[in-house]
């Protein structure tokens, strides 16, 4: 079985108004099929830039990534992708923004409804299929572009600071919800975040990116048994991880 | 309709069982407060009149004007009809072609590059001045009128359209990209669905365009309608009509408005201005 995805000397310079701006620079990165990665890193070092160049949303750039063996050169409909606003469609409702994916690719309707039910239920949002984005809260409208993510069944899923907007409480709940999903799903999952003990709970390896251009800074393996709960939190090989990642990033500058 | 068909009706649709209070307030009582106020300016009115004994041809009571009004109803009527029928055809024809004129200019920059310096230009020429022109090249009917009204009506259709059709959130953009959607998919799927909260307030000025523009198209040459109508009364110094036949023509411009506002209710309940408040379920 090849790498979940694999990501080799990837270099990304955008051009700008204000001359090119240096994104990433020589990311090498591998994922095993299943693996939860967290990638942590201060504003503006590309963790954004890496999630699209995943899903081959920008254009020609140096290096190389393959999904599955797959070389990536344009949009990659194997990924399912998370933004930290939910992005929902506020003329369609719950189900139709689900469906999205499955129209615009042309994939069986009557199946997909089926997936799209049991998802639903999945995340605990059975009796809103029907609602509209502006009738639910963030927290709901997050679980809904979750289940529009995993719909046409993706080995590879793109999170980019999904729960970034919530409040922390609520926050708190989604990781143990995710981490639900995850077990029972197992996707492979690139899970940007700005939070390091989110990053901690919820991966089995935690990436750090350096100040722009993005590099890799440190790797840390997260061994700690699933599932994991809040209590997972004050056990001190937790503590100790998150406490090595902040030592790690304010080296460097901090989160910023 | 951009809305899925088994989705329940909107809160806005529901009776207001949990206030009562506040329903009926805002059902049965707000209409009064416009009433209210233009009955006592029209009072106001009336008493000046009187009291300052002004001349009934440069201002005549509001008595008079509804007066003029029951006399001459038929008459107005008629003519009513004639003005609504170019104004609803002006407003149409400005509709279909300022919506597709604007999907094209978002569609292709070269479309753009070479429609968008057209008519931004034709839209400084002001459009009293062609109307003359309009009468020389087609008579005195109805087409030269629906046409004055499309000419006016137009531009803030494709203007309202082509903005729409661009203010997408770029996180929309790329969500749909990275399901490898085609060009037209993404017109389809999100930017025409997204641009018609935009393409309706650019059709409800366009209601008010095109009024006016069927009102020009009649100054400037016309057997008919409520401008022939203004004319004819100005130049008799028959005031009171004059006052006496704004009452339908605003009336053809109100109705066309309602109209549009209850078409965008139906087809985009969903917008923010449309359905008012927040309403959202928690959990």
């Amino acid at each position: 079985m090849p790498a979940a995805f694999e990501i080799s000397g990837l270099r990304v310079v955008y051009p700008s108004r204000l001359g090119p701006v240096h994104a990433l620079e020589g990311i090498s990165l591998q994922a095993e099929d299943g693996e939860f990665i967290s990638v942590l890193g201060p504003s503006g070092c590309g963790k954004s830039t890496l999630m699209k160049a995943l899903a081959g949303l920008l254009p020609p750039r140096q290096g190389s990534i393959r999904i599955y063996g797959e070389p990536v050169r344009g949009p990659a409909p194997g990924v399912g992708i998370v933004f930290q606003s939910a992005v929902l469609m506020n003329w369609r409702t719950v189900l139709g923004n689900i469906m999205l994916q499955v129209e615009v690719q042309r994939l069986d309707y009557r199946a997909h409804l089926e997936r799209a039910r049991d998802l639903i239920r999945l995340v605990g949002i059975e009796g809103f299929e029907h609602h509209y984005p502006f009738q639910l809260s963030g927290g709901m409208q997050q679980r809904v572009s979750l289940c529009r993510a995993l719909i046409h069944d993706p080995p590879l899923l793109l999170m980019d600071e999904p729960f970034g907007a919530l409040d922390a409480l609520t926050r708190e709940m989604m990781n143990l919800e995710l981490q639900r999903i995850w077990l029972d799903r197992r996707k492979t999952v690139l899970f940007i975040t700005h939070s390091i003990s989110e990053a901690v709970f919820l991966a089995d390896r935690v990436v750090v990116l350096s100040r722009r251009p993005g590099r890799v800074q440190a790797v840390a393996q997260v061994a700690l048994p699933r599932p994991r709960d809040l209590a997972t939190m004050e056990s001190p090989d937790f503590v100790r991880i998150v406490g090595e990642l902040r030592r790690e990033l304010q080296a460097h500058g901090g989160l910023g | 309709m951009y809305q899925d068909e088994k989705a329940p009706p909107l809160p806005m649709d529901e009776p207001e069982e949990d206030a009562p209070a506040r329903g009926v307030r805002r059902r049965g009582v707000d209409f009064l407060y416009p009433v209210v106020f233009l009955l006592v300016l029209i009072a106001a009115w009336e008493a000046a009149v009187v009291w300052l004994r002004v001349q009934p041809i440069v201002l005549p009571p509001p008595s008079a004007v509804v007066r003029s009004l029951l006399d001459d109803w038929s008459y107005l009527l008629w003519h009513a009809w004639i003005t609504g029928a170019e104004v609803v055809l002006g407003f149409m024809a400005s509709a279909l072609l300022g919506v597709p004129a604007g999907i094209l200019v978002v569609w292709s920059k070269t479309i753009e590059r070479t429609l968008m310096p057209i008519f931004v230009t034709s839209q400084t020429v002001p459009k009293i001045a062609i109307a003359p022109l309009f009468v020389i090249w087609f008579g005195i009917g109805l087409f030269p009128k629906v046409l004055v009204s499309l000419l006016i009506a137009f531009f803030p259709i494709v203007i309202s359209t082509s903005v729409g059709l661009k203010a997408i959130d770029q996180d929309m953009l790329d969500l749909i990209r990275s399901m490898n959607a085609s060009k037209w998919q993404v017109f389809q799927k999100v930017r025409i669905p997204n641009s018609l909260p935009f393409i309706f307030s650019g059709l409800k000025i366009a209601t008010a365009f095109a009024t006016v523009g069927a009102v020009v198209g009649e100054f400037v040459g016309a057997d008919k309608g409520l401008g022939y109508v203004l004319i004819v009364s100005n130049s008799m110094l028959e005031t009171p009509r004059l006052f006496a036949t704004l009452i339908p023509l605003s009336l053809i411009g109100v109705l066309l408005y309602a109209a549009v506002v209850k078409l965008e209710k139906m087809l985009i309940p969903w917008d923010v201005a449309v359905r008012g408040e927040e309403r959202m379920v928690s959990m």
